[in-house]
């Protein structure tokens, strides 16, 4: 079973190079076992690729900071944390309010969504963020370590 | 008030207490499994309770309610991917049927002085007879005012009665959508997550039918095409490995290719955290994953105890992201959440 996975792996491996190459280079026969019987490690994934950034815009004179932030990932189990914040009371009053207090939900407000979806399933996402206090948001993407964007008024710094 | 049930009849009370059965939005774990009217007990036919009852304190006389009565149940009879039947007949019927399980579905406000001085605002009951339904009763509190503070008390009361009708259809109770909704603080929002859905404990509501409560009545009484068109998104969501009950999966669409941005229809996983999203558009999507949002004792019941003693209630919300087909099951899409939602 071990041989047949790294002969199927070989094969795949031969396929994609030769893609450029119109098929010539293909094997006319199976390509030969490595010397090795360990299975191949599965490719690095492209851990470096996992952009989580975002930019504070200068909320001078607001009550909320705002922002924008992006998410880029060619993996599409990448998902984002919101870490904070949360909790925001809501107030008496307007249009379409009539219970204050109600929600614990997140204290931030999105708007502005925008979406790509990149070639092999990856993900491109862009919003804008108010929020009060500090935001933080964190990509995690499956065997990846994860990415952590602090924002306050006055900028953001990443960790991770 | 009389409650006139035969000692024979055995009825559940589908009520604001109540949680769902399985934790779904539905009366069941999937819309093929849940409650809903039998094709020969359609349309179901509403009429008028005559108690004379009206609040005192909301400009309304009897016109109006019955006109107000009619436009809720128009509501659902109009979405368009539905088949849902029902009419309300001018005919008013005695106080006595408001409770009975004698096939007669009513609408009305309450002479039940114990309800009336209760925090219930009103709830829709289902009368069943040997597994069977074979009525819906709603009671509307005329003190329905006291538990909130609308600015237009004739526009709670028919979102109310809209969101009765959608309990006697078969629709539980969904969640409100994600992010705090100020109209006033000037803060930029996605306009498209207003108003919340009707069948949610809502503090932002609106009058028209949101697309979470559109798709739920739509799964029960599918329109032509309609399931074929759409696609399920099925998954488990863990926290610290272990299943996490009751925690909610907003559809949003994440506004691709310049198409709108926004919330779509939403589910809840079950008490083992399994979920299962159906009725979603083909497309990109983001499901939005949180803890129960509402947390008044009679929006779930007893839902909200199990998740907070499991810990569910202190999770950070997360966006996964998914991508549909028509008619696809996508399934294995499993969602691991992580604690430090600091709620003051």
């Amino acid at each position: 079973m071990r041989l047949v996975r790294v002969l199927l792996a070989g094969l795949a491996a031969a396929s994609l190079l030769s893609c450029g190459a119109g098929g010539a280079n293909v094997p006319s026969s199976p390509a030969p076992a490595p010397p090795s019987t360990t299975p191949p490690e599965p490719p690095p994934r492209a851990c470096d690729d996992v952009q989580l950034v975002a930019e504070v815009f200068d909320s001078a004179g607001r009550p909320f900071s705002v922002g924008e932030v992006t998410l880029r990932s060619p993996d599409p189990e990448t998902a984002i944390d919101i870490l904070g914040p949360y909790t925001v009371v809501v107030p008496d009053g307007g249009e379409n309010l009539d219970r204050p207090g109600l929600r614990p939900t997140v204290g931030l407000f999105v708007s502005g969504l925008g979406f790509e979806r990149l070639p092999e399933g990856g993900l491109h996402q862009t919003f804008r963020v108010n929020w009060q206090g500090s935001l933080s948001l964190r990509a995690e993407t499956p065997g990846c370590p994860s990415t952590t964007v602090t924002c306050t008024a006055a900028g953001c710094t990443t960790s991770g | 008030m009389s409650r006139g049930l035969s000692a024979f009849t055995a009825f559940a009370v589908l009520s604001l207490s109540a949680p769902p059965a399985a934790g779904y939005r539905l009366y069941g774990e999937t819309a093929e499994s849940a409650f809903r009217w039998e094709s020969s007990k359609l349309p179901l036919r509403f009429h008028m309770l005559e108690n004379g009852n009206l609040p005192s304190d909301v400009e309304l006389d009897g016109a109006g309610w019955a006109a107000l009565a009619a436009r809720s149940v128009e509501r659902w009879v109009g979405v368009p991917t539905a088949e849902v039947r029902a009419e309300l007949d001018p005919t008013g019927v005695a106080l006595e049927q408001a409770d009975a399980s004698d096939g007669v579905n009513t609408i009305g406000f309450s002479s039940n002085d114990t309800f009336v001085d209760s925090w219930v605002t009103a709830f829709a009951a289902i009368r069943m007879d040997e597994g069977e339904a074979v009525g819906c009763d709603i009671e509307i509190n005329p003190a329905f005012r006291k538990n909130w503070s609308p600015q237009d008390p004739a526009r709670l009361l028919e979102v109310i009665a809209t969101h009765e009708l959608g309990h006697c259809f078969g629709l539980a109770h969904s969640e409100p959508h994600p992010m705090p909704l100020w109209t006033d603080a000037g803060v930029e929002v996605e306009p498209s997550f207003l108003p919340d859905p009707v069948m949610s404990y809502t503090n932002s509501y609106g009058l028209e039918l949101t697309e979470d409560d559109r798709v739920g009545v739509s799964l029960l009484y599918p329109a032509a095409g309609f399931l074929e068109s759409r696609a399920v998104v099925e998954g488990r969501i863990t926290l610290d490995g272990w299943p996490a009950p009751y925690v909610y999966v907003q559809s949003v669409r994440p506004g691709d290719s310049g198409a709108r941005a926004g919330p779509g229809p939403g589910a809840f996983a079950n008490e083992w955290g399994v979920f299962r999203l159906e009725g979603l558009e083909p497309g990109n999507w983001i499901l939005w994953v949180h803890p129960m949002l509402v947390v008044r004792r009679n929006a779930h019941g007893g839902m909200l105890e199990v998740a907070a003693a499991a810990g569910v209630q202190e999770t950070n919300d997360r966006w996964r992201f998914v991508e549909v087909a028509p008619g696809e099951v996508l399934t294995g899409v499993d969602v691991r959440l992580t604690r430090g939602r600091e709620v003051g």
